[in-house]
């Protein structure tokens, strides 16, 4: 019995965050506000500040209006107003002792503000709860919240927080007898309020201040501030500085005054339900009338003080409490494990999110990778298609190179060859003329020889100069009949020559060139044999059946063929004076149809040719045949045939040992 | 009947006097000379047509053997004289055109003197 008579001395502290709620608002003007309000979270709001501002006066009707509040709000599960119901309630609560109920609304509150981390809240709560354990002597408690209070503001700096603290510290350091301590934190308090001027907390902390001098037993330290703190005519303190103003003038032995201020105090903390106060001033004025020997009055006021402390220290409200407390920490549990859990859940939430995260930048850094390497790939494959289309075009660039030079070299071969022509043809009249007067002029003289002879036998010379005369004339004839032999063989030359420039008067037909071809193969093969009947050779055709008649002048290609062949046995006729009877020469003519051309190939075995023969081989009067056996105009000839009377091509190709093929392609259409 | 020969080439001359010394002296032919186809047409201005027969080249400088056909026969297409042409071997245009020009033989150099005097002989 005797702790709580102790708690019950500074019970009446427990307003130290009271002032806050003495705000100049009009109760009635709250009531009609009330009235009128449309939506419940302002009526929320009206009600708490109606609990505000009737917790002096009329605490009971303040309480009402706080569970009103809070009914509302847990209705609407508006967690705020639920949050400053607590608040407001709890405090009267506090005030009245009711700490059970303090307890259950604080610890809901502090829990309701961490879950909206309503920091300003949170570091209220805790103060709060800070002087119920303190209230309740429970210091280890009281300093833990006190501590966390102290945590919250140090991280936040929130200022508006300093005058809370700085009071609540003292207050808990005050009841657990540490006064000097107590006295710094409340001095701290006192000049957080002095800019801001706030009577009724002024009030109250130098009530506080006057309480711990007169614990340090210095009355008139304590008297000055009890004084000071009733300057500030804050009724709700009054009861417990005239309290406080009875208990130094009774440690002062001035049984009078300090009678008169205990019966000021019990009036007024009957008044405002200041029951702690109610009980020491009933207890105080019962010893001080004891002292006084007034045996019935003391008797008077003990039991007003019994009869008010059993209301306050009820059996069941202490288990209420300890029940609370137990809960608390139960609670306290649960909602660390449901951090912890939360906690894990949060860091599983992480992984999971850092993992998907991860495997979507993944799954982004392959899907790049895999877009640049096709963008890549088909960029290959455009390089490799254009370097494919390049190279074929090189090719062909190549190859039309090759044509265009083989036609070149074939056009200036033609150029000259024209050029030769001209020249040889006027070359040839030139020459035709007179050779036909050595002709004709060693004719003559053969004859005029003759007739020189026969005359002569007519006359009678010596047969000794007869003799001579016939050899010289013998010697002229031979000579006349060698200047003809040699002139006619001159004028077969320009005849030869005179067939190039000449223009040939046939008119093109349809053709068929496989029966041509066989035709003049046949002849010269029989005219060589005529002339040579040693000369053997084999002969073979390879006519394309289904070659078509063309458009030719059959006497110029029929010459042209004959010229062909007759080299070709004349080439395979060379091998076999060079090699003997064992080699058998082979000429192989072939026709066949190619792109709108037809080809005729005339191939031997014969000696073949080297490359300077070959590039000479179309010039006129080249020739490889001793002199007096070739002109050197048949290929020339044939060449002018087939480029300019049939506007096709005449090719050799031809290995030194081995062979010759001529080729000739005639277009048609 | 007198043989007309037409050509540039003065050696011509001594060839036919040689080659035919024979029927020359025999008076079986008669040869006038002219060097070109100007003078031959001259010739002819104060001679009895019928009684000449004309041998001559084509290819000569001035008029050609062509032109003094052409002169010819535009005024007597179908009368005499008899006109021979000679030309260089091969030369088959120039045959052609003669020809048809109203030419009455052709011979090619160079000239077969027995075939000419076989021609000459049929025609006097």
């Amino acid at each position: 019995m005797k702790k709580y008579i102790c708690l019950f001395l500074f019970i009446s502290t427990t307003n130290v965050l009271f002032a806050q709620f003495f705000k100049a608002v009009s109760v009635d003007s709250l009531k009609n506000e009330l009235t009128k309000a449309k939506h419940d979270t302002s009526k929320i709001l009206i009600l708490d500040k109606l609990t505000a501002a009737l917790t002096a006066s009329n605490p009971t009707q303040a309480l009402r209006y706080g569970r009103e509040a809070w009914a509302l709000a847990s209705k609407i599960k508006y967690d705020k107003g639920k949050i400053l119901s607590a608040l407001s309630s709890g405090q009267i609560m506090l005030n009245t002792s009711d700490y059970a109920e303090a307890l259950n609304k604080l610890l809901e509150a502090r829990y309701l503000a961490g879950k909206s981390q309503m920091t300003k809240e949170i570091v209220n709560i805790n103060l709060k709860l800070a002087l119920l354990y303190t209230n309740r002597k429970q210091f280890k408690s009281a300093l833990e919240y006190l501590s966390k209070a102290h945590l919250v503001r140090d991280s936040l700096q929130i200022p508006d927080l300093d005058y809370s603290l700085n009071q609540t510290s003292g207050y808990v350091y005050k009841d657990m007898g540490q006064f000097q301590k107590a006295l710094g934190f409340f001095k701290n308090a006192y000049q957080n309020l002095i800019t801001k001027k706030a009577a009724h907390q002024l009030s109250t902390t130098s009530y506080y201040i006057g309480s711990t001098f007169s614990a340090l037993n210095q009355r008139d330290s304590a008297l000055a501030y009890f004084r000071k703190s009733l300057s500030f005519q804050a009724k709700f303190h009054e009861g417990r500085v005239y309290y406080g103003l009875a208990s130094v003038f009774k440690a002062s032995n001035q049984l009078d005054s300090a009678i008169f201020y205990a019966k000021k105090a019990l009036t007024r903390s009957n008044e405002n339900q200041f029951i702690p106060i109610t009980v020491f001033s009933a207890q105080l004025l019962s010893e001080l009338y004891e002292k006084k020997n007034d045996l019935k009055s003391a008797l008077f006021y003990t039991k007003i003080a019994t009869a008010e402390k059993d209301s306050l220290f009820n059996e069941e409200q202490i288990r209420q409490i300890e029940r609370l407390a137990y809960d608390e920490k139960e609670r306290e549990l649960i909602i660390q494990r449901r951090s912890e859990v939360h906690q894990a859940d949060l860091e599983d939430k992480i992984k999971i999110y850092g993992l998907s995260t991860l495997l979507i930048i993944v799954l982004l850094v392959l899907f790049f990778l895999y877009r640049n390497n096709k963008i890549k790939h088909k960029a290959n494959q455009i390089l490799h298609s254009q370097k494919e289309e390049i190279d074929t075009q090189r090719a062909k660039a190549e190859k039309a190179l090759q044509d265009l030079k083989a036609t070149q070299a074939q056009l200036i071969q033609s150029e000259k060859l024209a050029s030769l022509g001209e020249l040889t043809a006027g070359i040839a009249h030139e020459i035709q003329n007179p050779l036909n007067f050595v002709n004709n002029f060693s004719e003559l003289s053969i004859d005029l020889a003759q007739e020189l002879k026969e005359e002569i036998e007519k006359v009678s010379i010596p047969e000794k100069d007869k003799e001579y005369i016939d050899e010289i004339i013998g010697d002229l004839t031979q000579n006349q009949q060698k200047i003809n032999q040699h002139g006619k063989r001159a004028s077969s030359i320009v005849k030869g020559m005179l067939q190039h420039s000449r223009s040939s008067s046939s008119e093109k037909e349809l053709t068929d060139i496989n029966a041509l071809a066989d035709e003049y193969l046949r002849l010269s093969y029989h005219g060589l044999r005529a002339k040579d009947k040693s000369f053997n050779s084999d002969f073979k055709t390879d006519f394309d059946i289904n070659l078509p008649k063309i458009e030719v002048i059959p006497q110029d290609l029929g010459r042209v063929l004959l010229n062909l062949f007759n080299n070709a046995f004349y080439a395979v006729k060379e091998v076999s004076h060079l090699e003997g009877v064992g080699h058998l020469g082979k000429v192989l003519v072939s026709t066949q149809q190619s792109e709108n051309q037809v080809i005729i190939k005339v191939t031997d075995n014969g000696i073949g040719m080297s490359e300077a023969t070959k590039a000479k081989i179309f010039q006129p009067f080249f020739t490889t045949k001793p002199t007096g056996e070739g002109t050197g105009l048949g290929l020339s000839l044939s060449y002018d045939i087939i480029t300019k009377g049939h506007g096709g091509t005449l090719e050799v190709e031809s290995t030194e040992g081995k062979g010759t093929t001529f080729i000739i392609k005639l277009p048609y259409i | 009947m007198k043989i007309l020969v037409v050509d540039d080439e003065e050696d011509v001359r001594v060839l036919f006097e040689q080659r035919f010394r024979r029927e020359i002296r025999a008076g079986e032919f008669d040869f006038a000379f002219s060097g070109s186809g100007e003078e031959a047409l001259e010739y002819l201005k104060g001679q009895d047509l019928e009684a000449v027969l004309i041998l001559s080249d084509i290819n000569m400088p001035g008029m050609s053997g062509i032109e003094l056909l052409r002169q010819i026969r535009s005024k007597s297409p179908t009368s005499p004289p008899t006109i021979m042409m000679i030309t260089a071997y091969g030369d088959v245009q120039s045959h052609d055109q003669a020809m048809a020009l109203g030419a009455n033989d052709f011979l090619t150099k160079p000239l077969d003197f027995t075939e000419l005097k076989q021609k000459l002989k049929s025609s006097l």
